[in-house]
């Protein structure tokens, strides 16, 4: 008995080892960084679509991806930093496949840092749904994943040169994880959008565009339920953060007595609530206090910015103009493009469950025709060294 | 008879009994028949009293008896002193033997037996036997006393603060080294003889009230139950005694240090010195106990416990480091930093072999080092691990056989494996490193789990004489008793009770200790 | 070797529970509370602790009644031999049929999260034979074990988890009582069956050495389980919403997937709580495994039940290989967790109780009479 078991035994170790299903080296594989995600547009595309027998054969996405070049950063060889695919392709991974043709190595996911889609794409609601449940379902891709929408191809962003020798995927994500981070740039990871876009059915999805010689990333599109709408530059993408309590650190620039004086903004409460006004419309209150700091007057003028009242002055002054700044913002993201992303519905929902009863079949008509009340307190509490 | 006496009774003589005569020639010749053809026994046959007519002989095994003690207190009490003190020898006759044993020898240790046999016996061990003409017992005056070597420090457990004194390879010496630490007189030390030719001497300790009487009847149920030719050290006493021989671990603890011995003692443990080794056993031993040392006692508690973590974590690490990177980079690079995973995916760029042949020859090879540092004379053993190591590693990444950051982690690995205070556990988890390198390389993550939860297994399965090995983490405890020593050890002062999985009576180890700054306080 | 005496105190019996009610269910659970109850997931989870906790108490009931019986002899002794032998089989087919839904998810969500590419059968396999081996040694064992992979396995998740703390937003679980009454109420048995696993204590509490500390134990693991669960819950909800909650197979690993701890040496971790998960789905396993082994080495009347772990093997593997597809395991193990869940842990236990009161109470009354 012992011995029939023991030669078993023998019998099902080789079988072990000859397996290693999963057993891939870490130097085989392609630690993807980047990915773009592009529309592809033929000049007659008439009818492309209903082919059905060929689905294979279709042609709606480029797929572009970067992967660095690891010899380089463990300092074996030279070369250029990373290397780029690109392919026209019918899904995502129908893209892998072909790439899996042109590359030595394997196609690896886990590490990815960025993905970039093209506007083209993220006005057309099919394509960028797939694009969402690629990313949602994959169990490879991260949550944690940035997401970028450009204005123009996501391939010309990631064929860019950063400059600095680095790899595309690895330059972007360095420059959102800095210590200090913009607040003229929405929420990058896929983990927020998406959990927005599921409870309010709207997003901001940061903005990516290529420069002269750099990218550079500030603004954001605008997406309602799962279509681009709009954008926003840079200014306005920090107002609607301020408003929504996430940006601590911002400076305005405020013309006072024909002056520009430079206030920083350091601390920040931001509160938003609906309620149902008496006149039965849906009024929506942004209540903005920050304190700040005067980082710029004008040289030459002593013990004027010292002067407790001159500073209320200030406080008066930035507080008017901040006003009517946010109110322009948020008449653009509501009567323009109509979407919800200050999760007012959320908020009536939680909040104030009777009146979201009333309102929810068709909140979208009444979403634009709320009233907005701006109430910005400023409190200037120092002026740095110089009287 | 008492519970001791009764579990230490010695088993009955099965040879036959050869009996003393009155004759001294006689019993002699049976000597010297029995002890044929062994040149070291010395027979010196003297007369002594009034007109030398009473004969003697003593016999002895020479370098094994003390010889100056022989001539000067034996042979020269009984040849010239004795005749100073002119006895008539017709009268005394009868009495010689009270005379010479109460009067004459200047010994302090005397015995009287009546069996050829065991004068046999007595002889090897060292003792001087003296024949009587006319006399049908024999006189057995302890002489042991060989060449040894001194109580030095042990160097296969150094410590920084601690006792410099070792066991040495004399058993007498060294239940002396543990009484001299104990003088209670319920530390009870009982000796047997075990091996049917070594006849080795073996001395089991403990300290009545505390000990665990069920673990002490168990232990001398084991000893007596072995039957072996010979015992030449004390692992043999170590595999013939312990609960599961497949398995990797120790499941007896062997030590060099006496207060470690009489430490164990106090938690009411039993010691076992064998003769004619350095080495003591512990029992029961847990892998708790393996992974002390007994510098945390003597260190104090902030400084004890950090040092105590830290062996934990190393041993943790010893046995999972290399499996965890061959898991890491062929299965899951995605749960290394990125950053890192790409520099180690640079660094392995070129390298032939996949990483569990490189894992495997890297450590290989340092267990290749690590013998031959053993085997190699004192200095060259240390200059060849420090070249082998440097030399090797930097030669085998540049000649891209494996990868840096790979040296990084077999050197790591062997660093924390030499922390583990116990030579003979330490070896064990090496073993099962290997084997946990394989099931990594097969299954990567789920593999080293896998191996994991069978080793987790056995070890819940092992007991040392009847105390799970893994007490106590695996007995749950509410009030955390038996926790007070293990991962962490509870300042001195909190350590009041005994382990309560050993000691069953007297559990008090400490009475209400309070500290001199609490006193005023109060 | 000398054998283990086969008894494990109270104590011990408290992480054997905990480690084998905590399983599968908990990394589905909040995904079923948003599907059913919505925003009110908290409260029917709460809820459903308290209709459980009666459950047990009930089960408690009955085994305190016949200390250090097994279900069969209880049954038997209540009603009569052949139908404890039949209550002795229905538990021993749930027992499993519970195993087999067990490992098939188990290969499942690690084929997903850490072997892609391995097959499934020898994910299985390699498990099961682990689960034989541990089985073999004993209950001793196996409840020394549990006491140690329960801190193991629970420790380093719920401290992993406190770190998606800053991203929570409790707001989620706003509005109150805002889900239709009938809903909660349907929805409190998901919350109760994910306890199923309490009722092994009938036979488990043949090998309890102090026996009479039973109820004690028990309900303090079934309270440990339930703060656990709620933790669980709360996090999973309050950081991705309902919406995306309901959205996600298994939020709670998707949750890990999330969790960036500052400074560590590992970037997935999911990967790293998924192979200490492995742990405790390891002792679900075992532990169901030896309660199918003994209570068969009972029905035979065998002393001796280490020589049945094996042969089960080859039935549980076989069968655990025919659900098609993910979604077909899991809505086995609902369907099978809904009925055979309260046969043998609310139906049986209660119809047994309810007998003995009712005999008692019959002898009680012809004893007053005579």
């Amino acid at each position: 008995m012992r011995k029939i078991l023991s030669l078993f035994l023998l019998c099902i170790i080789p079988l072990f080892f000859s397996g290693c299903w999963d057993n891939i080296e870490i130097d085989e594989r392609a630690f993807i960084t980047g990915m773009g995600f592009d529309k592809y547009e033929e000049k007659e595309k008439k009818g492309e679509e209903e082919k059905e027998t060929q689905v294979s054969n279709l042609k709606r996405y480029i797929l572009t991806v970067t992967y660095p070049n690891v010899a380089m950063i463990a300092q074996k060889a030279e070369g250029d930093p990373s290397y780029i695919y690109s392919t026209v392709c019918a899904s995502p991974s129908d893209g892998k496949q072909q790439i899996n043709l042109r590359n030595n190595k394997n196609f690896y996911l886990n590490h990815s840092k960025v993905a970039i889609i093209g506007a083209e794409l993220a006005r057309d609601e099919k394509m960028m749904r797939e694009i969402l449940d690629v990313i949602q379902r994959s169990i490879y891709i991260n949550r944690k994943i940035h997401i970028f929408i450009t204005p123009q191809k996501a391939q010309e962003i990631l064929t860019m040169d950063t400059g600095k020798n680095m790899d595309m995927g690895l330059f972007l994500e360095e420059l959102i994880e800095k210590e200090i981070t913009s607040p003229r740039r929405p929420e990058t990871s896929f983990d927020a959008i998406i959990t927005n876009l599921r409870e309010s059915n709207a997003s901001m999805f940061p903005r990516i565009a290529k420069g002269e010689k750099e990218v550079t990333t500030g603004g954001a599109a605008v997406l309602k339920g799962y279509k681009l709408v709009g954008w926003l530059d840079p200014i306005e993408t920090r107002d609607v953060n301020i408003l929504k309590g996430r940006g601590k650190i911002a400076d305005y620039t405020i013309k006072i007595d024909k002056l520009y004086i430079v206030v920083e903004q350091m601390n920040l409460r931001s509160k938003m609530k609906a309620y149902e006004g008496e006149d039965k419309r849906i009024n929506i209150d942004f209540e903005v206090e920050a304190e700040g700091i005067l980082l710029q007057h004008y040289y030459g003028v002593p013990g004027e910015p010292f002067d407790s009242s001159y500073i209320e002055k200030i406080n008066k002054v930035t507080e008017k103009q901040l006003t009517n700044e946010f109110l322009q913002v948020v008449e653009k993201i509501q009567k323009q493009y109509k979407t919800d992303i200050f999760k007012v519905g959320e908020y009536l929902r939680k909040f104030e469950p009777k009146t979201w009863e009333k309102v929810k079949n068709n909140w979208d008509e009444i979403y634009p025709e709320t009233k907005v009340n701006i109430d910005v307190k400023m409190h200037v509490r120092r002026v740095g060294i110089e009287g | 008879m008492g519970f001791y006496e009764e579990l230490f009774a010695p088993e009955e003589d099965k040879r036959n009994k050869i009996k003393i005569t009155k004759s001294l020639d006689q019993n002699l010749g049976k000597v010297k028949e029995i002890l044929n053809n062994c040149d070291d026994v010395i027979y010196r046959e003297f007369s002594v009293g009034k007109g030398q007519k009473l004969k003697f002989a003593t016999i002895y095994a020479e370098g094994l008896a003390d010889k100056n003690l022989v001539n000067e207190y034996v042979l020269k009490n009984l040849m010239i002193l004795a005749r100073m003190t002119d006895p008539d020898v017709n009268t005394i006759r009868e009495k010689v033997y009270d005379l010479i044993k109460d009067g004459v020898l200047s010994v302090s240790d005397l015995k009287e037996i009546e069996d050829i046999n065991l004068v046999v016996d007595n002889i090897l061990t060292g003792e001087t036997v003296l024949l009587i003409d006319k006399w049908n017992k024999a006189i057995v005056i302890a002489s042991k006393g060989w060449p040894m070597r001194s109580v030095s420090e042990p160097e296969t457990e150094a410590v920084i603060r601690g006792s410099r004194e070792g066991f040495v390879e004399t058993m007498r010496v060294n239940t002396s080294l543990v009484r001299r630490r104990i003088r209670d007189p319920k530390f009870k030390i009982k000796q047997m003889q075990i091996g049917k030719r070594s006849k080795t001497d073996i001395a089991v300790l403990f300290i009545d009230e505390i000990v665990n009487k069920d673990i002490l009847k168990k232990v001398v149920r084991r000893l007596k139950n072995i039957d072996i030719d010979g015992i030449l050290e004390s692992g043999y006493i170590e595999q013939l005694l312990e609960d599961n021989w497949r398995s990797p671990f120790p499941q007896i603890q062997s030590t060099e240090r006496p207060e470690k011995v009489v430490g164990a003692l106090y938690e009411g443990k039993i010691g076992i010195i064998v003769d004619n080794t350095p080495f003591a056993l512990i029992i029961p031993t847990t892998f708790n106990s393996l992974l002390q040392s007994v510098e945390d006692y003597n260190e104090r508690f902030l400084i004890g416990n950090a040092i105590r973590i830290l062996r934990y974590v190393a041993v943790i690490t010893s046995l999972f480091l290399p499996s965890l990177y061959i898991a890491m980079t062929s299965y899951h690079p995605g749960m290394i930093p990125t950053e890192l995973a790409l520099y180690i995916a640079g660094s392995r760029d070129g390298v032939p072999f996949p990483s569990f042949i490189e894992a495997f020859i890297m450590e290989f090879s340092l267990e290749l080092l690590r013998e031959a540092g053993i085997r190699l004379p004192g200095p060259i053993g240390a200059t060849i691990g420090i070249v082998g190591g440097l030399v090797l590693g930097q030669a085998a990444v540049e000649a891209g056989i494996v990868s840096s950051l790979m040296v990084i982690i077999v050197a790591l690995t062997a660093i924390a494996a030499y922390t583990t205070p116990s030579y003979s556990f330490a070896i064990g988890f090496r073993l099962l490193r290997f084997v946990y390198m394989g099931f990594a390389a097969v299954l990567g993550l789920y593999g080293v789990m896998l191996a994991f939860l069978i080793t987790l297994t056995h070890l819940c399965n092992l007991k040392s004489f009847g105390v799970p090995y893994l007490t106590p983490f695996n007995i749950y405890n509410i009030s955390l008793k038996d926790f007070k020593d293990t991962l962490f050890k509870a300042p001195l002062h909190k350590m009041k009770k005994r382990p309560e999985f050993i000691a069953k009576d007297d559990k008090d180890r400490l009475v209400d200790h309070v500290h001199d700054n609490n006193k005023k306080r109060m | 070797m000398n054998r283990n005496n086969d008894r494990i105190t109270s104590d011990q019996l408290f992480s054997v529970l905990v480690t084998l009610i905590i399983g599968i269910g908990i990394l589905s659970l909040p995904r079923n509370l948003a599907d059913k109850a919505g925003p009110d997931s908290l409260i029917v989870m709460v809820a459903g602790a308290i209709v459980f906790g009666v459950i047990a108490l009930i089960i408690l009931k009955l085994i305190t009644k016949f200390p250090n019986k097994t279900i069969i002899e209880i049954g038997s002794s209540i009603t009569s031999k052949p139908i404890g032998t039949i209550i002795g089989f229905i538990y021993l087919f749930y027992l499993v049929v519970l195993i087999i839904l067990e490992i098939r998810a188990f290969g499942e969500i690690s084929k997903n999260f850490l072997l892609l590419a391995t097959p499934i059968e020898v994910i299985m396999i390699t498990f099961l034979l682990a689960s034989v081996y541990t089985v073999r040694s004993g209950i001793e064992t196996i409840a020394r074990m549990s006491v140690l992979i329960l801190p193991l396995s629970i420790i380093p998740a719920i401290f992993t988890m406190f770190f998606v703390m800053g991203e929570l937003d409790p707001s989620y679980f706003l509005p109150f009582f805002h889900t239709p009454p009938l809903k909660l109420i349907k929805a409190i048995p998901e919350v109760a069956f994910s306890f199923l696993g309490f009722e092994f204590i009938l036979f488990l509490g043949f090998f309890v050495k102090d026996f009479d500390k039973i109820k004690r134990v028990s309900m303090w693991s079934l309270g440990t389980v339930s703060v656990i669960y709620f933790i669980t819950v709360f996090i999973t909800i309050a950081r991705f919403g309902i919406a995306e909650t309901k959205s996600l197979i298994w939020p709670v690993v998707t949750l890990f997937k999330t969790v960036e701890i500052p400074g560590t040496i590992f970037e997935n971790v999911e990967v790293v709580i998924m192979s200490i998960w492995l742990l405790s789905i390891f002792m679900t396993v075992v532990i169901t495994h030896f309660g199918a082994v003994f209570l068969l080495s009972r029905l035979l009347k065998s002393r001796e039940h280490n020589y049945l772990a094996l042969p089960i093997i080859p039935v549980v593997y076989l069968i655990s290989l025919i659900p098609e597809n993910v979604a077909q395991v899991y809505d086995f193990l609902g369907l099978f967790s809904n009925f055979f869940g309260s046969i043998s842990a609310v139906i049986i236990p209660s119809f047994l109780l309810a007998i003995s009161y009712f005999k008692r109470k019959s002898k009680h009354g012809r004893g007053k009479n005579a």
